[in-house]
């Protein structure tokens, strides 16, 4: 049984087809990647998937339980986690405070807790103070800690959402572009903790523009095009598959 | 002099109470509430209603209003769930009018625009009025002090780094698995008790309310103060209600001893003065007087 099920998942916007019947499967312990021409659904996919927009039709099923259009902090609660495609958090928040606040079951998080201060929210927030110390240690954020999250650049933005991602206690992370803006060096430690993360347990769906990062990086590669589900394999396969080359490259016209 | 320097203060500190109500909901949690002058309307007419036809003591109204401007805080922010920014500032606005419209219009609950005299005081009667005010200044102090202790609660809690989150982002604070419909109910709703607490105790002060005591300019008063003072701070939300309250009397003075000048014309350089003494104030301090500061490790 597959980690995330997606079935046969329709999404339209104002009459404009996003997604057209997407089905796709996410084999538990994989980095699996998912590419495809700008336009192709992918971001709506994970919006579908992540509870940020509800499906118009078609199932999402996460762990053998059927998910289809929780809400974002439900999918959160059962481990299925997304990042963002343009670095988004909260620029105001320190880093420390960005990553705890991803932690879960802090009884502090209900008001007449927070103004009673009962001795169990004191003792979350150490244990969730804890796991952001080691957390930032994993990703080298740990020199940033007090800085707010608005001072780090573009690609330490990038490190500090996978982080928040694995305070969840994540079984999913599905991220969107990763890599983007981020330089040579910090992108090759950023696959670095990819793979150490999937050795450790943690299952991986990610969108991603630059192809000699999904090439090293992921297996399987799923390929979408309008919507849809196009091909998937190695990179190589899907590299070499011409329905592939053609959605991004578009097709000779047909010529009699 | 002096009693006019305690009613000044007892000012301050309804303005305070103001600020930090406003605080909570667009400092904390970044929505906008340009409406709060009728939760502090709302919280007046509660209080004054019970306590004066109904003869209930001045606690149990200043319990009641906090709890009718919960509940219509708590009915806005659901209603209004969806809504961002610009539409949530309309329809803020929209209810401090209707507030107004309805107790100028519904004769037999408000008196219309004749207002609610003989608003019962704390000792009032009893006591001389240089007693009555200072006692009253107590009061109103004790208040902003257990309003303020509370704002600083909430805001140093996990609770208060959710809403600091939502303000930042909802969209993230939801895929960080927060309820945020839940905490923007409860946001306004607490803003918006302490909005009405801050009005039952205007009532209770001047023993007069009418409608044209709760115009949209206290609001931007209210706004305004805060934003001197410190977005997000609490501190600097009473520090900035404060500021208003003295300029607002000190501009009583110096366009006093400015000759020549009309009633109206008197009236309007007043305003131009707070404004320009604000707008010197957020030129030298953009983010307050008293910025937000970030917690640390």
């Amino acid at each position: 049984m597959p980690l995330l099920d997606v079935r046969d998942l329709r999404r339209a916007f104002y009459g404009v087809t996003a997604l057209d019947g997407v089905n796709l499967a996410v084999r538990r312990g994989t980095i699996t990647g998912l590419i495809g021409p700008n336009g192709a659904g992918k971001t709506t996919l994970f919006n579908c998937v992540s509870g940020l927009i509800p499906p118009d039709a078609g199932r999402v099923i996460f762990d053998g339980v059927d998910v289809t259009g929780w809400p974002a902090h439900r999918m959160t609660a059962r481990g299925l986690v997304r990042t963002f495609q343009i670095a988004r958090g909260f620029p105001r928040l320190s880093v420390l405070e960005n990553l705890v606040l991803y932690g879960a079951r802090q009884p502090g998080e209900t008001l007449w807790r927070a103004v009673a201060r009962p001795p169990s929210v004191a003792r979350r927030e150490r244990e969730l103070r804890h796991r952001a110390f080691d957390v930032a240690e994993r990703l080298n954020l740990t020199p940033l800690l007090d800085m707010p999250a608005s001072d780090l650049s573009g690609g330490q933005k990038k490190l500090l959402e996978l982080g928040r991602a694995l305070m969840t206690e994540p079984r999913l992370i599905m991220l969107d572009e990763p890599i983007a803006g981020v330089n040579p060096t910090l992108a090759a430690r950023l696959a670095e903790h990819l793979r150490a993360l999937r050795d450790a347990g943690i299952t991986f769906l990610v969108i991603e523009h630059h192809l000699d990062v999904i090439a090293r990086l992921c297996d399987p590669v799923i390929v979408m095009a309008e919507g849809r589900h196009l091909a998937e394999g190695t990179f190589a396969q899907v590299a070499a598959d011409e329905r592939v080359q053609a959605a991004y490259l578009g097709r000779r016209a047909a010529t009699a | 002099m002096e009693n006019y320097l305690v009613a000044m203060a007892v000012f301050a500190g309804l303005y305070a109470l103001l600020a930090l109500g406003l605080n909570v909901v667009w400092g904390m949690t970044g929505m906008i509430n340009l409406g709060l002058v009728g939760f502090f309307g709302l919280g007046a007419y509660a209080s004054a209603l019970l306590t004066r036809a109904h003869r209930a003591p001045i606690v149990l109204g200043l319990a009641a209003a906090a709890l009718v401007t919960a509940a219509a805080g708590a009915a806005m922010a659901l209603t209004t769930a969806r809504l961002r920014g610009d539409y949530l500032a309309i329809i803020t606005l929209g209810f401090s009018e209707v507030v107004r419209l309805v107790a100028s219009n519904e004769l037999w609950l408000t008196n219309g625009t004749d207002g609610i005299s003989g608003i019962p005081g704390p000792w009032r009667g009893r006591v001389t009025p240089q007693t009555f005010n200072v006692v009253y200044l107590a009061i109103v102090a004790l208040a902003v002090l257990a309003v303020f202790a509370l704002c600083q609660r909430i805001r140093s809690s996990p609770y208060g780094r959710v809403l600091r989150a939502i303000r930042d982002d909802d969209q993230v604070a939801a895929v960080a698995g927060k309820r945020v419909i839940v905490f923007k109910v409860q946001a306004f709703a607490v803003s918006a008790a302490i909005l009405g607490l801050a009005g039952a105790l205007w009532g209770h002060y001047t023993s007069f309310i009418a409608p044209d005591v709760f115009t949209p300019l206290v609001t931007i008063y209210v706004v305004l103060a805060l934003t001197a003072g410190g977005t997000g701070n609490n501190v600097g939300a009473v520090l900035g209600a404060a500021l208003v309250i003295f300029l607002m009397e000190a501009t009583r003075f110096a366009t006093g001893w400015v000759g020549m000048l009309k009633p109206v014309q008197v009236a309007a350089l007043r305003e131009a003065l707070i404004g320009g003494a604000l707008l010197v104030v957020l030129r030298v301090r953009p983010r307050g007087l008293l910025p937000e500061r970030l917690a640390r490790s």
